[in-house]
């Protein structure tokens, strides 16, 4: 069906899951930084835009989310 | 922040249409969707020999929703604080170019000598999206307030409101 993927002649057989917690902690580092600096903007400029609220409730508790999700899967991928 | 005087009260906010905010997010959900397709092209890999790759794969997958899902964010927020307030004295430009980036510019009403309002293409005309054009009479730059909902509405209102102040003036 997908003739060009025999056609790969190396061998992927893992990352090291140092490297995978370091991309985890770099890439969770980045997010809470992203996070203060949207969370600043909401509330500095909150006047005339009252969505701001609930918009912080949506974004802390899918940013959660998905951080603790991919804290979830690279645990299970170490740990097999 | 925007801090209005004593004696002035707030008439109107408006903000771009919502439209062009649903089109980004729009081909974000295409983007998160995308490795989606992939997911069987790799499964026909056979050099692929990790114990636990679904693991793997569903790792860096969260990874990237979680970057889009940020980016989502950051294009709501560029979106919804860039308003123009219409006050019963002035017209407030608040520009929000990006994250770092934010202009305020304000115009009083008495200066206004003209308002056009644009509609151009055929979206545009079916969703009620255009652009208003404030001109001063002085070298002042000129408002404008682009993709606004309702154009007409908001032509409107600020010739209004100016109409109010003149007559509050004489």
């Amino acid at each position: 069906m997908f003739p060009f993927a025999e056609s790969l002649s190396f061998t992927f057989t893992g990352i090291p899951a140092d490297i995978l917690w370091g991309v985890f902690g770099l890439f969770a580092f980045l997010a809470i930084l992203w996070s203060i600096i949207l969370l600043y903007h909401w509330n500095k400029y909150r006047l005339h835009n009252p969505a701001t609220n609930k918009a912080q409730i949506i974004y802390i508790l899918g940013t959660t989310l998905l951080l603790l999700s991919a804290l979830g899967t690279l645990y299970l991928y170490t740990s097999v | 922040m925007i801090q209005l005087a004593a004696d002035e009260n707030l008439i109107a906010v408006f903000r771009k249409h919502n439209f062009y905010f649903a089109v980004k997010i729009f081909s974000l959900i295409i983007l998160a969707l995308l490795p989606l397709f992939l997911y069987p092209v790799l499964l026909t890999v056979n050099a692929i020999a990790v114990s636990g790759i679904n693991y793997l794969l569903l790792f860096f997958y969260v990874i990237f929703i979680t970057l889009l899902w940020i980016t989502g964010f950051v294009f709501w927020t560029n979106y919804y604080l860039d308003i123009w307030i219409l006050t019963d004295k002035s017209l407030i430009d608040v520009d929000q170019i990006g994250l770092f980036s934010r202009e305020v510019a304000s115009l009083r009403l008495d200066k206004i000598q003209d308002i056009k309002v644009e509609t151009i293409g055929i979206l545009d005309t079916m969703l009620h999206i255009g652009t208003v054009h404030v001109q001063t009479a002085g070298n002042e730059k000129e408002f404008v307030i682009p993709q606004v909902d309702s154009p007409d509405q908001v032509k409107d209102l600020i010739q209004s409101a100016c109409n109010n102040l003149r007559a509050a003036g004489n």
